[in-house]
Formats: C-alpha cells, sequence, structure tokens
C-alpha cells in the first residue's frame, strides 16, 4: 500500500516534470529574439553595397547553436536564389577574440552557399549598425539597396522547417519589394537586447 | 471448446504473454535508457551552450535532455517495474515513448529525419502484439499537435499560422502505419494463443495417457507397499507372539489349542504338543482357581468381543501363578467366531508387589500414627533445614504451632539464655552440609521455660544422593537430666560414703593388726612377768645365807659335805639359768620395742589413708600396694593365705592421681581375695601380685586360688548391689570400677568359673605416671609371706 503510494507519487511528479518541462521547451523554442531598427534606415550601410546586386545580410553568432537551423534552411533558400544575389555573413567576434574564433561549423555552412562572403564583426559593430539584436537575423537588400526584408527564416528557435520568413525571403529575392519583418529566433549578439539566449 | 478448455488456455496464453512481455520490458527499459543517453548526448553534441554575446551557459536542451529525458525514461521504466504486465503500463510505455519522439525531434532542431522517430517508435511498440497501444500512440500524437497546433502551431508545424486540419494529416500518416502495424499485432497475438491453445490439447493428450499410466502404476506400487507392509507386519507380529514373554494362545472356535508361543512353554511348562488339540479348560486351572474367575473365563470363550480378567493357575509342575489375561474372539465375515486368541502374563511378582505395597502403606500408616501421636517432637525441614512440618508432640513440647514454625529454620527457634548458641551454630552448619547428627542441648518454650532436648536429626536423600529433607526427632530430656544431676550427687555421696567405709575398713585393718600386735605384747609382758615371778634370786639367796653361815668350814662344806659339793654345780645353774632368763628377757623387751613401733607405723599409715580423696598425690605404687597388704597383713595370716609379691624387680614408679581411690580399690581387691581363698577349701591358699606396663597402661594384678566366679556373673560384678557374699553389700566393686573410671582407667574381672579362682586387673593410664623405672627384666623380686 504504502509502496503503491510512493509509486503513484513518484509518478505524478515525473508527470509534471514532463508537462512543466515540455511547456517550457515548446516556449523557449516559440519565443522569438529581439528586433531592431537599422542606423541608417533601410538602406544598406556604406562600404557593404554591390552595385546592381541583391545582397542577403545574415548576421550570426558563430556558435550559436540554434542559428544552424538557419544555416541549413538558408542553404535551401540558396538553391533557388539567382545569381545576382550576394550573401553577406557577419560573424560576431568579441573584442579580445582573434578572427580564428568565428571559424566554426555554422560559419562553414554558410560558406558552402555560392556567391557568400563573410566579414567579422567585431564586438557586433556592423549588426549594431543594422539594428541586429539576435543571431540568425537577416537583411535583404535588393539591387537598389533598398531593405525589403528583416528577420529570420527558422519557424523556432533552433528548428528547421518551412516558415512564413523563409518563403518571404525567397519571395523579396525573386523581386519583391514590399518591406516585410519576421521574428527572428536564435542567441542575443550582446547584452541588453532582450537578454535572448 | 469446452469453457474449462478456454480458461486453461487463456491462462497459459497469459503466462506465455506475461514471459514476453517481460522480455519486451527489458528491452524498452534499455530502450529508455539509451534514449535519454542519445538525447543527452544529442543535446551536448548539437546545442552545449546558448550565448549573450561573448558570454555563453549551458544550453536549456541540454538541461532538458536531462530533466525531460530523465522524467520521461523514469515514468516509463517505474511503470514497467510496478506493473509489468498491466495493460496500463504498455500504454504508459507508448506514450512516453512517443514523448521520446518529440523531444528528440526538438532536441535535433525538428530536422524531418527526426520525424522517422515517430514510425520508428510505432513498429518497436508493435512488438507488445498489443494493437491498443498503437491506438494510443497515434491519440497521443493526435492530441500533442491538436494542443500543439492551437497554442504553439510553430513547435508542431514550423508555421505561426497554420491549418487547423493539418494534425490530421499528421496523425493520419501515423494511422496509416497503425493501420498496418494494429492488426499484425493482433494476429501475432491470436496466433500466439492459438499456440497455446494446441499446445494445451496436445499437453491434455498426452497427459491423458500419462495419467492412466501413472495412476495405474501408483495403483500397483500402493497394492506393492501394502502387501509389504501388511507382510512386514505379519513377521512382525509374528516375531512378537513367538518371542514375547507373554502367553499366546490360539484356539479354534470349539476351544481346542491350536498354537501357543514360547512365552506360553515358558511359563506354563507344557509344551505345544502336550495341549495340542486339548480343550482349553483341561489344564492351567485348578482347586486354587477361583471359581467365579473360573466362570467369568468360560463365559470370556462365549463371547465376541474382548474380555480381560486375573486368575489363580497352575503351572505344570502343579505350582500356581496370577495371570492376567485377554481372550480375543477372531470374527469371520460372518460375524462368526473362527479363533480365540487368549494373551496372558505371569502378575504374580506385580501381586506380591502390591501385597508388599500395601504392607507399606500400613506400616506407612502406623508411623504417620506414631509421628501424630507420639510425645517427642517431630520435625520434617527441607534441604535447608526450613521446617515443612511439625507434629503435636512439637507442639506440646515446644509451645509453638505449626504456623509459627513453618517456613524457619529449625534451630533459629527457641533461643534462650541457657541455649548453647554456638552448638546451635555448629548443628546448622551441619545440616547446611547435610549430616545427621545427636545432639541435648537445652531450648526454651513459647513460654520461656528451659528445658533439655535431645535431638536426633537424619537427613534424607534422593536417588542422586542429593538431601532432600531432614527428620528432627526430639524429646524432653528434663526429667532425665534431674535424675542424672540427682545421680551424680547421690554418687558423690557414695564416693565418700565408700571413702568413709573405705576408711573404716582400714580401720579395722590397722585394729586388727594392732589388737595382734597387743596380743605378743601381752604374751611377751606375760613372759617378762613370769621372768619376773621366778624364785631363782630368792634360792640364789638362801646359798649367799648358807656360804655366809659357814664360814670358815665352808671349805669343808664344799668339799666334804656330801650338800656342798653339789653347791657349786648348783651356783652355776642358777647364774645360768638367771642369764639365760636375763636373755629371754631382753629378747621379750626387744620384741615389745619392736611390736609397739609396729603399733605406731600401724596408726601414721591409717593416718596417711585417712586423708580425704578427690586430690592428685605423687606416690610410689609399691609402696601402696605394701601399704594395702600390710593393712590386710594380720588377717591374711590369720587365715593361713600367702602372698605372692611378683612384681618386676625394677618395676616401680610414681604415679600423681588420686591415693585414696588407689588404695581403696588395692584394699577392696586383697580383702575380696582373701576372703574368695578363705571361702574354698580346695587346695593351697595364696594371693598373687603383679605389676606390668603397657605403652598405654599401668596393670596392677591381684589373682587368687579361690571360690571363683560364675562366667554369668563376671558381667553383674561391678554392677551396683549384685554381691555373691552372704554378707556382702555389693558395693565395693561396683565403687572401685567408678573410682578407676574416674581415674581414667578401668577395673577388669577374669574367671574360669567355680574353683578356679580370679584375677582383678586394674589398668590406668600411662600418663598418670610422671616417673617409672618399668623395665623389661627377668628377675623377678619373689617375695612370699604368709
Amino acid at each position: 500500500m504504502r509502496n503503491n503510494i510512493l509509486h503513484t507519487a513518484i509518478l505524478l511528479f515525473l508527470g509534471a516534470t514532463i508537462v512543466v518541462g515540455g511547456w517550457k521547451v515548446v516556449d523557449y523554442s516559440s519565443t522569438a529574439g529581439a528586433a531592431g531598427e537599422p542606423v541608417n534606415g533601410d538602406r544598406l550601410p556604406v562600404g557593404l553595397q554591390t552595385e546592381g546586386r541583391g545582397l542577403v545580410v545574415a548576421v550570426v553568432h558563430p556558435h550559436c547553436p540554434c542559428t544552424m537551423a538557419t544555416a541549413r534552411e538558408f542553404q535551401r533558400l540558396a538553391c533557388r536564389f539567382p545569381d545576382s544575389i550576394d550573401v553577406l555573413i557577419c560573424a560576431f567576434c568579441p573584442k579580445g577574440e582573434s578572427d580564428s574564433w568565428i571559424e566554426t561549423g555554422l560559419i562553414d555552412v554558410f560558406k558552402r552557399v555560392p556567391n557568400t562572403r563573410v566579414v567579422v564583426d567585431r564586438d557586433g559593430e556592423i549588426g549594431q549598425q543594422l539594428g541586429v539584436y539576435t543571431s540568425g537575423h537577416l537583411l535583404f537588400y535588393d539591387d537598389r539597396g533598398d531593405l525589403t526584408f528583416s528577420g529570420g527564416i527558422t519557424p523556432g528557435r533552433g528548428h528547421e522547417g518551412s516558415s512564413a520568413g523563409a518563403t518571404d525571403l525567397l519571395a523579396k529575392i525573386n523581386g519583391g519589394s514590399t518591406y516585410s519583418t519576421h521574428p527572428v529566433y536564435g542567441c542575443a549578439l550582446r547584452s541588453g537586447a532582450g537578454d535572448q539566449r | 471448446m469446452s469453457s474449462q478448455l478456454s480458461n486453461k488456455t487463456d491462462a497459459i496464453f497469459q503466462k506465455r504473454y506475461a514471459a514476453e512481455c517481460a522480455h519486451v520490458n527489458r528491452f524498452m527499459i534499455w530502450l529508455m535508457v539509451c534514449q535519454w543517453v542519445a538525447g543527452v548526448a544529442f543535446a551536448s553534441f548539437l546545442t552545449p551552450f546558448t550565448w549573450i554575446g561573448e558570454q555563453y551557459e549551458i544550453h536549456i536542451h541540454v538541461w532538458m535532455a536531462v530533466i525531460l529525458g530523465g522524467a520521461i525514461s523514469s515514468v516509463a521504466i517505474l511503470s514497467i517495474r510496478r506493473a509489468p504486465n498491466s495493460a496500463l503500463t504498455r500504454h504508459i510505455v507508448a506514450a512516453m515513448q512517443l514523448l521520446w519522439s518529440a523531444l528528440l525531434i526538438h532536441l535535433m532542431g525538428g530536422r524531418s529525419e527526426a520525424h522517422f522517430h515517430v514510425f520508428a517508435s510505432l513498429a518497436i511498440l508493435s512488438v507488445y502484439r498489443d494493437w491498443k497501444i498503437l491506438i494510443t500512440a497515434t491519440v497521443f500524437v493526435a492530441v500533442d499537435h491538436l494542443v500543439r497546433g492551437i497554442w504553439y502551431p510553430l513547435s508542431a508545424f514550423g508555421v505561426a499560422i497554420e491549418s487547423p486540419y493539418r494534425w490530421i494529416e499528421h496523425s493520419l500518416w501515423v494511422l496509416l502505419e497503425v493501420a498496418f502495424l494494429a492488426p499484425g499485432a493482433h494476429r501475432l497475438r491470436n496466433e500466439i494463443h492459438e499456440l497455446c491453445q494446441g499446445q494445451l490439447e496436445l499437453e491434455a493428450a498426452k497427459e491423458t495417457v500419462e495419467d492412466q499410466v501413472r495412476r495405474r502404476t501408483a495403483d500397483l506400487l500402493a497394492a506393492n507397499e501394502d502387501l509389504a507392509e501388511k507382510t512386514e507386519e505379519i513377521r512382525l507380529l509374528s516375531i512378537v507372539a513367538r518371542h514375547t514373554t507373554n502367553c499366546v494362545v490360539v484356539a479354534d472356535a470349539d476351544l481346542k489349542t491350536e498354537w501357543v508361543n514360547d512365552g506360553f512353554v515358558t511359563l506354563t511348562g507344557y509344551t505345544l504338543d502336550e495341549v495340542y488339540g486339548r480343550n482349553r479348560f483341561e489344564f492351567l486351572l485348578g482347586s486354587k482357581s477361583d471359581p467365579l474367575s473360573v466362570k467369568r473365563l468360560k463365559d470370556a470363550f462365549k463371547s465376541t468381543v474382548n474380555t480381560r480378567l486375573t486368575i489363580e493357575k497352575y503351572h505344570k509342575d502343579g505350582s500356581t501363578f496370577w495371570s492376567q489375561l485377554e481372550v480375543i474372539p477372531v470374527l469371520g465375515v460372518d460375524g462368526a467366531v473362527r479363533h480365540f486368541v487368549s494373551i496372558e502374563s505371569d502378575i504374580t511378582d506385580l501381586i506380591d508387589m502390591n501385597q508388599r505395597l500395601a504392607e507399606k502403606t500400613l506400616e506407612a500408616e502406623k508411623l504417620a500414627l506414631v509421628a501424630q501421636h507420639t510425645d517427642n517432637a517431630v520435625v520434617i525441614t527441607d534441604a535447608k533445614g526450613l521446617v515443612e512440618w511439625v507434629n503435636p508432640g512439637f507442639v506440646r513440647i515446644t509451645g509453638l504451632y505449626l504456623g509459627e514454625a513453618i517456613g524457619k529454620p529449625r534451630f533459629a527457634l527457641q533461643h534462650g539464655q541457657s541455649t548453647d548458641t554456638e552448638k546451635i551454630r555448629d548443628l546448622m552448619v551441619a545440616m547446611a552440609n547435610g549430616k545427621g547428627f545427636d545432639e541435648e542441648l537445652v531450648l526454651t518454650r513459647q513460654n520461656g521455660e528451659p528445658y533439655w532436648s535431645a535431638i536426633e536429626v537424619r537427613p534424607f536423600h534422593n536417588e542422586d544422593g542429593e538431601v532432600t529433607q531432614f527428620i528432627c526427632i526430639e524429646s524432653d530430656i528434663s526429667s532425665r537430666k534431674k535424675a542424672e544431676a540427682d545421680r551424680e550427687v547421690m554418687q558423690q555421696q557414695l564416693v565418700e560414703a565408700s571413702h568413709g567405709m573405705g576408711m573404716a575398713e582400714v580401720a579395722t585393718g590397722v585394729l586388727h593388726n594392732v589388737g595382734n600386735v597387743l596380743n605378743s605384747v601381752n604374751v611377751s609382758a606375760d613372759v617378762i612377768l613370769n621372768q619376773l615371778k621366778s624364785d631363782r634370786e630368792a634360792k640364789l639367796l638362801t646359798a649367799a645365807q648358807l656360804v655366809k653361815s659357814k664360814g670358815s668350814e665352808l671349805p669343808h662344806f664344799l668339799t666334804e659335805d656330801a650338800q656342798g659339793k653339789h653347791f657349786c654345780s648348783y651356783l652355776e645353774t642358777t647364774a645360768n639359768t638367771l642369764l639365760r632368763r636375763k636373755e629371754d628377757m631382753r629378747t621379750e623387751v626387744s620384741d615389745l620395742v619392736k611390736n609397739i613401733e609396729h603399733i605406731k607405723d600401724i596408726v601414721s599409715m591409717q593416718q596417711a589413708h585417712a586423708k580425704k580423696g578427690g586430690t592428685a598425690q605423687d606416690f610410689s605404687v609399691h609402696e601402696i600396694l605394701d601399704d594395702a597388704l600390710r593393712i590386710g597383713e594380720a588377717s591374711l595370716t590369720r587365715h593361713g593365705v600367702a602372698v605372692h609379691r611378683h612384681y618386676q624387680k625394677r618395676s616401680d614408679c610414681v604415679l600423681s592421681t588420686d591415693k585414696h581411690k588407689v588404695m581403696q580399690i588395692l584394699l577392696n581387691l586383697v580383702t575380696n581375695a582373701k576372703q574368695a581363698v578363705n571361702a574354698y577349701d580346695g587346695g593351697e591358699k595364696y594371693v598373687i601380685i603383679d605389676i606390668a606396663a603397657s605403652e598405654s597402661f599401668l596393670e596392677i594384678s591381684v589373682e587368687d586360688t579361690g571360690v571363683g566366679i560364675e562366667p554369668g556373673n563376671l558381667e553383674k560384678l561391678f554392677q551396683h548391689g549384685f554381691t555373691t557374699k552372704k554378707t556382702g553389700h555389693g558395693f565395693g566393686l561396683h565403687s572401685s570400677a567408678n573410682a578407676a573410671k574416674a581415674m581414667g582407667g578401668k577395673l577388669v574381672a577374669y574367671s574360669d568359673g567355680h574353683g578356679h579362682g580370679a584375677r582383678f586387673v586394674l589398668s590406668l593410664p600411662a600418663e598418670l605416671a610422671i616417673t617409672t623405672s618399668l623395665e623389661n627384666s627377668t628377675e623377678l623380686l619373689v617375695n612370699t609371706s604368709c
């Protein structure tokens, strides 16, 4: 009898742990990071612009595991990019770290995308100029240099799969001109930006 | 199929399915553990840390893999452990497995490959062969997607806004697999069930044959065992009947003897041949057999029930014995008597023992009466001396009641001022050591009156030799003690009287001797007086006057005259006569002086022995013997009794004891010897005095040749008042013996009977001698005097 009660109590405790843990995981995956405004408005910052070509800027934290889902989704999307699209990966690197700090598997995935260039975003200055606070945040500037897309391309944090952001980015690359934003799921690039981890 | 077979099939199936479940459960437990380890590994590898700029910490996926994954696996494992065969457990396991699918998909970043885990899980769950849990899994997936599709569509479908029916699509895919898996599982389950049924039917058929064989075999074995047991029983009964000391006689229904055992032969003396075919009543019975018992015996041989009785029977040699027998009729199936078996035993010893027991009981009752009514006190104590029982005599003597004495140490009671507590302590110690004793001591009655009690305590031992009880028999001997005290006083008085009488005896001897001496003195005086009366001096005067008258004629006269010629011879004769008389008178006077000295010695000796006895004096044995003989000398001499002193020459010694008592004894012995010799005319009269010494005693013997003592009188000789003399009082030897005893010695008489004289030996302890010259010497001083 006592054993039954003990077993039942343990099972109830474990059940509650599962419910709470499950909710916590779902909630964690579904919570988007903070989104900011570019310093230069909807224009590409000087120095990054490529004349007559569209540019996808991805601001990433090289060690953020959640961004791997963005990278893989981006790979899938990149297959459908026209050749006139350049990709710029701004890899966050802390001030005291060397450039090699950004050499991770995540950056390697991005590098496999054609026309991709990786720059070191020392201490997140580029991201700050772009108004980006969350790793995995993508910006698309059309061939005129206008920002038409801002946001993430994953359905959840660290989750691959079709999402509205990915679909919209592909649409913008293929000629869409209306500016749109989407939630970004990933690690925070600096503190004070919602402290999303 | 009968319901019984169906139930058995279900039972076997359940058993087999339970074994199958146990196997799958073990697999599922391992799976749960492996999934947990894999989950933690995936999370640690894929999402180890989460970052904010340059800061990082462990990713929530790692924690969730550990905690949430652990919880999922634990629920499944715990359910399996708790109720491994329960259907609910299987449903829980199914749900947890699908949860693991969800968690792994999540941990792996929602990769489409990870979704295969769902379908793999369904296949794995189908191993349970329980299609219902597949439904549960399907429902769980459907509900999961429904719920998350409503609240967190992003987590379920990867899009923020999705069709409300997309969960149905996911569920249908799952259902599609389940649609194939579930019937398969059900079919497999049924196949097992059918296999069980087939196995059961096969076993039933096999069991039927084997059971018949087994039953037959068991019956045969049982029959064999019964037969063996019966055979063994018969063998043992045969041994018992043959070798028992009891008589066993088997007779047929007509009482003709058919068989007897060895016990019968041994007891009665008859052999089987002698009694075979004879009627049971033709032997063993006789005139001493009680007719009533004989009748009962005959009735027993007519009865169909067992009968027991006791009867006195006869051996073959005519002697009788008491028999206790049981007559057992052996009935046939028709109820008629086929045989009579009689078993009888010789209980003569038992009868005798009962009689002795009855006698002992009677004796015990009498003893109980004695204990109850004796004037003596009887006390029974336990081994520790605590009173258990007292008789009325105890109450009468002590004034204590049973209740006052019970449980108390016997000799802790009745103490008074006169009680010798040291002796009481000794008694209690003796009882503590399990020893008996006899004692006389003063106790005190309940009213405080002291009394003398003679106590006899004897221990009772059990078979192991341990003391279990003490019996104390106590008697009030106050009267006896008083009589002894009175007798002591009387004894003292008698001793004093004896002393007086001894002194009288001494005085008589002294007077007798003095009288004898005085006779001599008188004779001497008469002789002297006669001498003095003689006229020889006058004749001498006449002769002188004749000489004077003759004057000048004297020569003529002397020479010529006839008368004158004889005158000179006359003077010579007269002078010789006077000289002879003078010599006689001198002799007489000398005797007279000697006799007077003798009288003086006798008087001195009497004075020496007239001292009161009781104090030790040092004296010579020879001297006191001489004194005793000297006192009796006159009497001995008068009666012509010779005294032979056979002392050893150097056998004198000095004794230190009551001289008066020794003198009294010796004087008695000498006087008795004289009287015995005087009373017998059979020969030479003499008394022999002897002294001898050993290591322990100095022995003075007085032997006479008198009348002797009859053997029957020797024992009574020293009793007070016994005498063989007409004028005796029976006191002399009695007091002499007591005196010898008082000095630590003894007085013993020896005689070969009438006419053989007697010998009295006074033995005195050697330690009384303070100096001794007793030596072995062959030179004897033989001094015979009359």
